[in-house]
């Protein structure tokens, strides 16, 4: 390879390196966080989970570099060649678009997972991938990455292809990435940190939290959404939720 | 003794005179910094031919720094002369008048512009995307302010 050529795919792989870090450490100190959380909300939950969460982790810090390599690549190509519908000046659309942007992006990524994840709840696809998610019974704080490399891949493009297509503001960006770790990790983790009074209201009947998501891995053919259950309402997948 | 001092104070007196007495050398730079939100505050500008020393210029004692009281949505900064070079020009918005971009998370929560306008995306541009030619004839330049929030 030519130097030029060389140096342009050293910083590439840095990138792809660096991103790798920060999705692992991210997983580590959220993960953490949340588990520290639970010890003290609810202690003993994780009781006799250690071999099971010790799996939890090493899947999870192999599902960071996949995660981490698209997103490095992508990050690269805007710093350096202005790809992506990033915007950084809050001129450049209305304010108005902010949300928009939001819930679009959300509605995207939970579009995307319901069916990406109901498929994956065929035997094959299930006995391949799936089933590596599934062997957290119950899952902990630290199952949110918990996934076989060929789910995990499914889960990392989300995002670096959605940057493409729809613009999106990047504090709004920083938001997405933060409602996706959190929810992520706190659907999870065994018991439900939002007030009754949400869950159990009318708008809570279109949102997934820890109480719709615990009823997926006990009853496996059910609740397949990530944010919304919107599809789950419309497909006739919803089973309500979880007993306390 | 006596006369050799006497003779070395006239020369510091008579320095400012002299610089005054020649022509300016160099090229003059000027931008024209369209687009601010308010009348808030000042722009901070600073003119530099050190890659390294971009955006901020606080590692090249020699760039060119510029502080002028915003009154309007458009303001002008002037440079004066320059020697010729190539060059890039960053520009802070500083509202509040601390003298410093203040920060949110790691992102301006002031407005900020470069010569070219020259996008921010993850960090500021670098030199090169910013970068202009300075010869012989005047330079006079626009620059639009962007803000993050």
């Amino acid at each position: 390879m030519p130097g030029p050529m060389l140096s342009l795919a050293a910083s590439v792989a840095l990138s792809a390196a660096a991103m790798t870090m920060i999705v692992g450490l991210r997983y580590l100190i959220t993960s953490g966080a949340f588990a520290f959380a639970t010890k003290l909300v609810r202690p003993g939950l994780y009781a006799g989970q250690a071999a099971q969460i010790r799996r939890e982790i090493g899947w999870s810090l192999a599902s960071a570099a996949i995660y981490g390599a698209p997103a490095g690549i992508v990050a690269w190509g805007w710093h350096q060649r202005g790809w992506t519908q990033i915007y950084t000046d809050i001129g450049s659309y209305p304010l108005w678009y902010l949300p928009i942007s939001l819930l679009l992006y959300l509605f995207a990524h939970d579009s995307w997972f319901y069916w990406t994840h109901r498929w994956m709840h065929r035997p094959r696809p299930f006995r391949i991938a799936h089933a590596v998610h599934h062997a957290s019974r119950p899952p902990t704080a630290w199952a949110a990455m918990s996934f076989h490399p060929y789910e995990a891949l499914t889960g990392a493009v989300v995002i670096p292809v959605l940057v493409f297509l729809i613009p999106v503001h990047f504090a709004v960006l920083g938001l997405v990435l933060t409602i996706m770790t959190i929810m992520g990790i706190t659907n999870h983790m065994g018991w439900e940190m939002f007030p009754k009074a949400l869950v159990h209201s009318r708008l809570g009947s279109w949102l997934i939290t820890a109480s719709h998501h615990q009823r997926h891995h006990e009853n496996y053919l059910c609740n397949y959404g990530l944010y919304f259950r919107v599809w789950d309402h419309l497909c006739g997948t919803d089973r309500g939720l979880a007993e306390p | 003794m006596r006369h050799r001092s006497w003779a070395c104070g006239a020369l510091i007196l008579a320095a400012p005179l002299l610089t005054a007495a020649a022509p300016a050398p160099g090229t003059e730079v000027s931008v024209t910094v369209t687009g601010l939100r308010s009348a808030k505050g000042q722009v901070l500008a600073c003119l530099t031919t050190q890659p390294r020393a971009f955006p901020d210029c606080a590692k090249d004692p020699a760039s060119h720094k510029r502080a002028v009281a915003v009154s309007g949505n458009s303001v002008v900064v002037n440079f004066g002369p320059v020697a010729p070079g190539s060059y890039a020009i960053s520009l802070l918005h500083d509202e509040n008048g601390n003298g410093k971009a203040d920060m949110a998370l790691f992102m301006p929560k002031e407005g900020f512009g470069f010569s070219r306008d020259a996008p921010v995306r993850l960090g500021p541009p670098s030199f090169k995307a910013a970068a202009f030619m300075v010869a012989d004839a005047a330079v006079i330049l626009s620059i639009r302010m962007r803000y993050m929030f």
